[in-house]
């Protein structure tokens, strides 16, 4: 009994029964602290570099999805060019290894760090493609780019966190976001009540299929798969297909 | 979002010099004009003919070769636009880009910059000339103040925010603000000292302020409740503010005043006094005749 404290022995004699329950453990609790001369558990060791996380099980439907389409751009440019002549040039190698468009339009304007409506008009001028491209497509292709380079910076984010040992290292390309910085990094997507949370960390599986990107929470706690499917494309979805453009159906 | 310093929409842009030519003067104005002299050239048949014709015309030195840089012909400075040019494609990484910018409106020279940087100052003339011609408007605090605190939004990447906040300091701050980035903390133990964390702590505090009144949010309760934490925290170091202390200082006062101190500050504090009890006597001597000859000619 007198490891009870007086308001605690007068809680258990007079007070509710979860009141009694609280107390009885905080007592042994206290005890066995006492006896031990331990007050803490030694913190758990993180592994520096572990497995790939889970994967979490559900996907976002298409409705709440976001319409920004990363596969389009590739993750990092590799070019040491600095002058456009030699950029051009380099564009044109690209173009007759069977690169698309918007690549080229990505490569040219990464590269020169002129403004993309100039890229634009400037493959066009050097014959390099044939038609103007789609204010749609350019639009598309500028928000590849900057889901790649916010994606980068959350990389540089996650690799300090881990470094100062506040996550587990992994060795998938995981990234870490605020709330905010998701909605950036995903502009539109609509994520369900229980998925919501604010801090996240993300992993891009660019080898699955489709290309994915899985959401977890801050704790590592897999919450949704945000997939990127083809058929949502943006440069095909909306747009009429080769074949209905060939051979118009007309509807009287 | 476009930024003043961002190279946005070139093609049918009309391309301003000067700032007193109108107030949409950016600071790469040089890079946004070799991009639509390329464009240009590139559109036509024959691009090196129509870089000559663009030659001929362009009065400005650094845009001509930067052009001939771009047409893969002979630059005298070639090597300090590479320099500039990797400075920009790799500002996400490195950052320089920013440091330079920052110092440039503290009112660093490009030999103290290149000092900092670890460059020689040609380059740092070259980066400034191409991507940041700001130094002979630097007096115009008023458009200053516009280019260091560009609107973002939240799709900015994180280096663009680090650029703003960097040269947010160095205008409000100047370059002893600037400075506290670069030295080293002054304890001996390696960690900051407590005079610079409430030093950086307050000029934080300020620069919120500053925000509110940049963003144009309007007054609301949040400003009282905010005034009576400052009041309470204020109090227990001791710090006293007195009405007097609140009056918006005059800037040509105040200009001024920093000018005497300036002077003063060139003499020891004991040659300071004796000045000082030396312009009282004469003073009063002074006042003395005055009040005589006034005397006799009443008389």
């Amino acid at each position: 009994m007198h490891a009870f404290l007086p308001e605690e022995a007068a809680a258990l004699l007079f007070g509710r029964v979860e009141t009694a329950k609280r107390i009885t453990k905080a007592v042994s609790l206290r005890q066995r602290m006492m006896e031990t001369g331990s007050y803490s558990l030694p913190v758990p060791q993180r592994q520096r570099s572990g497995p790939p996380p889970m994967r979490p099980v559900r996907a976002l439907s298409r409705l709440n999805r976001s319409t920004v389409f990363p596969p389009l751009v590739v993750p990092k440019i590799e070019c040491s060019e600095l002058s456009l002549t030699k950029i051009i040039n380099f564009v044109r190698q690209r173009r007759a290894a069977g690169a698309p468009s918007h690549c080229l339009l990505d490569l040219l304007s990464i590269t020169s760090g002129f403004s993309v409506a100039t890229c634009a008009e400037l493959l066009v001028a050097e014959k390099i493609i044939e038609e103007p491209l789609d204010p749609i497509d350019i639009a598309a292709t500028c928000a590849a780019r900057l889901f790649w380079t916010l994606y980068a910076e959350g990389r540089a984010l996650y690799s300090e966190m881990v470094a100062e040992g506040n996550v587990p290292g992994a060795t998938s390309d995981l990234a870490f976001f605020d709330r905010r910085g998701l909605e950036a990094l995903l502009p539109g997507v609509i994520l369900p009540d229980h998925c919501r949370r604010r801090e996240f960390i993300t992993n891009y599986l660019a080898e699955s299929d489709p290309p994915c990107v899985d959401l977890y929470s801050a704790s590592g706690l897999p919450l949704v798969r945000h997939p990127f499917i083809s058929t949502l494309n943006p440069l095909l979805f909306g747009h009429p297909s080769k074949s209905e453009i060939k051979s118009p159906q007309l509807t009287l | 979002m476009k930024l003043l310093t961002d190279s946005a929409n070139v093609p049918d842009e009309v391309i301003i010099r000067n700032l007193s030519d109108g107030p949409d003067y950016r600071p790469d104005w040089r890079f946004r004009t070799v991009q639509k002299y390329l464009l240009q050239a590139r559109s036509t048949d024959s691009f090196q003919d129509s870089i000559d014709a663009i030659l001929e015309q362009e009065p400005d030195q650094l845009v001509r070769q930067l052009l001939l840089f771009h047409a893969d012909r002979r630059s005298e400075i070639a090597d300090r636009i590479e320099y500039a040019l990797r400075c920009v494609r790799n500002e996400a990484e490195t950052r320089i880009a920013a440091f330079i910018k920052a110092m440039i409106i503290a009112g660093r020279s490009s030999q103290q910059i290149a000092k900092t940087i670890g460059t020689n100052s040609k380059n740092i003339s070259a980066f400034e000339k191409i991507f940041f011609d700001v130094r002979r408007y630097r007096d115009n605090r008023t458009w200053i103040n516009a280019i260091c605190s560009p609107r973002l939004d939240r799709t900015t990447p994180a280096s663009r925010h680090w650029e703003k906040r960097l040269m947010s300091i160095a205008f409000n701050r100047g370059w002893p603000g600037l400075h506290d980035f670069f030295s080293k903390p002054s304890s001996k133990i390696g960690h900051l000292d407590l005079d610079r964390l409430i030093r950086g702590l307050v000029a934080r505090a300020a620069d919120f302020v500053n925000e509110l009144e940049m963003e144009g949010i309007p007054p609301s309760d949040r400003d009282l409740q905010m005034l009576v934490a400052a009041v309470r925290a204020m109090k227990s170091p001791g710090i006293a503010t007195s009405l007097g202390d609140l009056a918006y200082p005059d800037p040509e006062q105040e200009a001024k005043l920093q000018g005497i101190q300036k002077l003063a500050s060139a003499y020891p504090v004991g040659t300071r006094r004796r000045l000082a009890e030396a312009f009282r006597i004469i003073g009063f001597a002074l006042e003395r005749q005055a009040k005589q000859k006034s005397d006799q000619s009443s008389a």
